[in-house]
């Protein structure tokens, strides 16, 4: 086995071995599938957000305007009861809509909500459409247009998104891209992140315990830091593959026994939408789901690798853990870049931002995961990809030039524009 | 020193720093199985060549050879080093990092299994295997590093400071563990601050200062050269001062008084014999020798002598003629501790 396989075996079983890996492995499964079971039961068994809006309609024009529907659940009554007031205080979920008696259509004033707690979005939103509503059919009746001719002239158009390929048309979802290209990138920047600061932290172990003058009379230090690099990315995906797994697994359980059933977990899951998120189910068919998890695994590891790479340099550099930050943030800022351009991105996934974004290696990664489920032309792709290549094996070669300078020097934390200087130095 | 061809070569070695040249032209030469003392101030250079003879850095000019090839990486299996700065992984089983670091250097799984065995047991760390290096006191960590240092069965082992942080009683086992793998075969450089580790165990020496090789050579042949003509007399009967060509040495450096007496050595005494006659640093260079009798008569002292001119045979032509009884004459060299500092003042730019 070369050196760096040494290492990389040795990264791998101690952090396998360790109680935290064991412990977080196990532990997380738990708490990811808690956030699928516990949504659903809330909705299921948990309370309510019933909510009863009396309606005092002094003016006359709003009977019928508002409609029960789902939780909020309106009452009319005619005359102000004296005790509202204290009702309020002491009632909970309760609401007063006060109506004055003269309003003028075209500058319509005088709606009050009285409530224990300000209403929310949804509340108020509803409140308002049903005023707006009311005052546009009395307008209209006023000029004698008929409402119910008005309603017939909105049309609902179902738009179904094709994208034109070399092979033909194919059905795209906009949802699923969405939500599919999010997971894609968070997961990233979660990976990247996690085990690149496992990499920082293992770098400056080395250094702190002295280990490291032991190992670098052993090892070359391109192959340490290489072997850690692929060790710990190893770990991670062990750790990934055991979540995944049992995540599922654990979601599987929970709807066959507690929940009972997959139509209400999933609906549960998708919140008060269950058209929107049974569509996004549906338009996962659409997706090239084989090519998607292949790209994905491959932005996956070349994104890691370039980063680890960067965030074992900067272990390096250090005496001990608490001097790392200063030199991990100008390394993080383009991940944050990327997440925030992401969100661009997701609005219009061919404009060349998003074609920069994605070309450049340091955000490539993330970038790419959110546009890829849109659809990536073929040359785009390759483009990125090669340069992604050529981007890892950079930042390797810097961190590797700047690691075995850092292994040996102790004392002053270096400056950033040390760390570049170091890239020159004959060792 | 010896003329059969070096073990290891170091040859015209230059590293620089962007602002200062850490060694500067520096030429070794380590005979096989022998031990090499590599001595120098704070800052000489001493980590910088020991470094480069582990090939964790390259010289800028220069060379080194083992057994007269050019060092390769492949002969760092070939190698066992202990830096000075000792550590190990803190939360890993000792004897996992043991068998980790033999692999590394280039041991099987098997080979370097059996060699943790062999090591463990004869170090009497075999019960502490499971044994994270944080849970062991300090002077077992000592233990386990010098087993991982030589489990490969380097023939080529470099200790800096083999002897800190050791008790004395673990430090004479580390004495004797070393003195076997000399005997096995091994060539050893020290780095070391102590001298006393010097005199008893290396057989040569390199001076380094200011990042240059100012002194080196075999170490009898070093003390010879430092020779400044003091003997110690043991006789009966009174010196009468002054003697033509001989001089009352004053105590050696007793200008600053920073070197004790006891630093000196005779060649023929053993030294520890010598230190417990508790020569006195100040007063009085006349003492009783142990093998005085009570009887103040026939009391036989000791008189330090310098040459200033003139042989021995004058002196002891003097002696005679004065009826002064000798009944010893020894030649005493000065130390390793005084050649250090002599050499490295002397080299003071």
């Amino acid at each position: 086995m070369s050196k760096a396989g040494w290492v990389a075996q040795r990264e791998f079983m101690v952090r396998v071995r360790s109680r935290q890996f064991i412990i977080m492995t196990l532990l997380g499964p738990f708490l990811f599938s808690l956030m699928f079971v516990i949504p659903a039961l809330l909705a299921r068994y948990g309370g309510s957000d019933k909510q009863t809006i009396w309606v005092h309609d002094a003016s006359g024009l709003f009977a019928g305007a508002f409609q029960t529907e789902g939780e909020v659940v309106f009452r009319e009554f005619d005359r102000q009861p004296d005790g509202w007031r204290d009702s309020l205080k002491s009632g909970k979920d309760l609401g007063f809509l006060l109506i004055d008696p003269a309003i003028d259509l075209n500058k319509p004033t005088g709606f009050r909500y009285y409530s224990d707690q300000p209403p929310g979005v949804a509340t108020s939103d509803r409140i308002t459409r049903a005023i707006s509503d009311r005052i546009q059919a009395l307008k209209l009746k006023q000029r004698g247009l008929d409402p119910g001719f008005v309603d017939s002239l909105r049309t609902n158009i179902d738009l179904q998104t094709l994208r034109l390929t070399g092979e033909g048309e194919e059905n795209s979802s906009t949802g699923a891209a969405t939500v599919v290209g999010f997971m894609a990138a968070f997961i990233m920047y979660l990976f990247i992140f996690l085990y690149g600061s496992m990499v920082v932290r293992g770098v400056v172990e080395e250094k702190a315990s002295r280990v490291m003058e032991v190992l670098v009379a052993s090892v070359r230090p391109f192959d340490l830091m290489l072997g850690k690099i692929l060790g710990i990315a190893a770990v991670g995906l062990a750790q990934f593959v055991v979540w995944i797994a049992l995540t599922s697994g654990l979601v599987a359980l929970a709807q066959a026994t507690i929940l009972g059933g997959t139509e209400a977990t999933s609906a549960q899951m998708a919140g008060s939408s269950p058209d929107g998120f049974e569509g996004i189910m549906l338009g996962l068919g659409t997706l090239n789901l084989p090519f998607l998890l292949s790209m994905f695994l491959f932005y996956f590891i070349s994104g890691y690798l370039l980063y680890a790479a960067l965030f074992a340099a900067i272990g390096s550099a250090v005496d001990n853990e608490s001097d790392t930050q200063q030199l991990m943030f100008p390394v993080t800022i383009p991940i944050i870049l990327a997440i925030i351009v992401a969100q661009m991105v997701v609005q219009n996934p061919g404009s060349p931002l998003s074609f920069w974004f994605s070309m450049i290696p340091l955000t490539a990664p993330i970038l790419m995961a959110v546009r890829l489920p849109f659809g990536v032309p073929a040359w785009e792709l390759a483009l990125s990809m090669s340069l992604m290549v050529v981007g890892f094996l950079a930042t390797t070669w810097i961190a590797a030039r700047i690691y075995r300078v850092g292994v040996l020097m102790y004392g002053k934390k270096p400056t950033f524009k040390e760390l570049l200087k170091w890239i020159t130095y004959k060792v | 020193m010896s003329t059969a061809a070096p073990f290891l070569e170091v040859r015209s070695v230059v590293k620089r720093y962007h602002n200062h040249t850490a060694l500067d032209e520096v030429s070794l030469n380590l005979q096989s199985g022998r031990i090499f003392g590599l001595l120098g101030p704070n800052g000489a250079g001493k980590t910088t060549l020991i470094r480069i003879i582990n090939q964790i850095i390259g010289p800028d000019e220069g060379q080194l050879l083992l057994e007269g090839r050019p060092l390769s990486y492949a002969d760092t299996h070939r190698m066992g080093y202990l830096p000075e700065e000792r550590g190990l992984y803190k939360k890993m089983k000792i004897g996992d990092q043991a068998l980790y670091l033999a692999q590394l250097r280039g041991l099987s799984a098997r080979d370097a299994r059996q060699q943790v065995r062999h090591w463990f047991t004869r170090l009497d760390i075999q019960g502490w295997v499971d044994k994270k290096v944080e849970e062991l006191s300090k002077g077992m960590q000592q233990k386990v590093q010098f087993a991982c240092t030589v489990l490969h069965r380097p023939d080529l082992i470099i200790l800096d400071e083999p002897f800190s942080g050791f008790d004395p009683v673990n430090a004479e086992v580390l004495k004797q563990e070393i003195l076997n793998l000399q005997r096995d075969g091994a060539t050893l450089l020290f780095s070391t601050h102590r001298m006393e580790t010097v005199e008893e165990m290396c057989q040569d020496i390199a001076l380094i200062h200011k990042s240059k090789v100012v002194l080196s050579g075999e170490t009898g042949e070093i003390r010879r050269r430092f020779s400044d003509r003091t003997y110690l007399l043991r006789h009966e009967g009174e010196f009468q001062w002054p003697v033509q060509g001989v001089e009352r040495p004053s105590i050696p450096n007793s200008d600053s008084e920073k070197v004790p007496l006891s630093e000196y050595h005779s060649e023929k005494v053993p030294s520890s014999e010598y230190h417990s006659e508790k020569v006195p640093s100040s007063g009085s260079d006349v003492v009783k020798a142990p093998s005085a009798h009570s009887n103040e008569e026939s009391a036989v002292r000791e008189t330090r002598v310098r040459l200033t001119q003139g042989s021995l045979n004058d002196l002891l032509a003097h002696c005679i003629a004065q009826k002064i009884e000798l009944h010893s004459v020894e030649e005493i060299r000065p130390g390793f501790h005084e050649i250090f500092i002599k050499t490295v003042k002397e080299s003071q730019p």
